[in-house]
């Protein structure tokens, strides 16, 4: 199968909505609301975090909330902190969407409080509790891998999902991959090439 | 609700030749702007990559309108398929930005089909190297 026909291309799986398997995003916007606009999603590495991250970025922007991006990187330390949260990044009153905040120690975690305390809305991601009250705890289940594939139109068995979760540690992200793989050395599906791409809203 | 066409005189072309067509557009409101891209992408494993190539705004634009284009290739990259990536041509038609997109995609190679790589049967496989420390 060819890379753009493969259907755990990244282009597809990054199209994959956040299921919630307890809770819903009603209710993470309540605790959210009781925390003074402030939490966090926690989560083991490829558990959906960034996914979720996303789809509450979509719904601030859909009721007309300034919403900031903000991506913490291994390495970062107080000085490019300090650009990333700068005035032209941070703007008063947004809404702070923080990725990524197990990198940094208690103390720039601190910092990165101190820094977000005017934004509206301070939400961030880590695959451990942080200074933060945890909002949502992401994780993935078998029955959910089954369910995404099923998303794009690739059966998976239970077990092959619970094989797959032990291997990979339960993380989705390489799990697609291996999947990537696994379809890769299927016989190509098409030889020509063209297609329509149709999108409401973003590609890429 | 958007109604967007865009279609090709021909899909699979050679580098330096010029790809034509026609875009078309119904729309439930009055767009601010509707451009044309003559852009690549990539599909497959891991991080995609994309350039547009060329822009074409469309001008005095109303909720309905069809628009004859013509974009000059250029001599690369060609399209592809390999194990991890496939490079795709693409002509996208963009109201208001990203409000609605249409995207209809060709090839660009020497032979017009697309290039298939396969990998080499008798590679050898990656040799790891230890460095020891005297």
């Amino acid at each position: 199968m060819l890379p753009r026909e493969n259907p755990f291309r990244s282009a597809a799986v990054d199209k994959l909505p956040y299921i919630f398997l307890d809770q819903n995003l009603s209710i993470l916007q309540s605790r959210l609301k009781e925390n003074g606009g402030r939490g966090a999603i926690v989560g083991p590495c490829g558990s959906g975090k960034t996914t979720l991250l996303d789809l509450l970025d979509q719904e601030l922007v859909a009721n007309g909330l300034p919403v900031s991006r903000i991506k913490i990187e291994h390495g970062d330390n107080y000085q490019t902190l300090s650009e990333k949260l700068s005035p032209a990044t941070l703007h008063e009153r947004c809404c702070a969407l923080v990725d990524g905040v197990e990198t940094l120690s208690r103390a720039a975690q601190l910092y990165l409080m101190f820094r977000l305390r005017r934004t509206e809305i301070a939400v961030v991601t880590a695959h451990r509790p942080t200074i933060y009250p945890t909002l949502h705890l992401t994780r993935v289940t078998p029955t959910l891998l089954v369910d995404l594939a099923s998303k794009l139109a690739v059966p998976l068995s239970l077990n092959d999902s619970i094989a797959l979760l032990t291997r990979h540690r339960g993380n989705i992200r390489s799990t697609f991959r291996e999947l990537y793989d696994r379809m890769g050395s299927v016989a190509p599906l098409a030889s020509g090439l063209e297609g329509h791409i149709s999108s409401a809203a973003g590609h890429f | 609700m958007a109604d967007l066409k865009v279609e090709l005189d021909e899909n699979a072309l050679k580098p330096g030749e010029t790809v034509r067509g026609r875009a078309s557009w119904e729309l439930q409101f009055d767009p601010n702007n509707i451009e044309l891209h003559l852009l690549w992408y990539t599909e497959g494993k891991g991080s995609r990559d994309a350039e547009i190539v060329k822009s074409e705004p469309i001008p005095h634009v109303g909720p309905r309108g069809t628009h004859s284009f013509a974009f000059g290739l250029p001599d690369s990259p060609y399209g592809f398929s390999g194990k991890l990536i496939s490079l795709i041509w693409s002509i996208e038609l963009c109201v208001d930005g990203e409000r609605a997109v249409e995207r209809v995609t060709f090839n660009v190679a020497p032979s017009r089909l697309e290039i298939i790589l396969k990998e080499i049967p008798n590679a050898s496989p990656r040799k790891s190297i230890s460095i020891s420390r005297g």
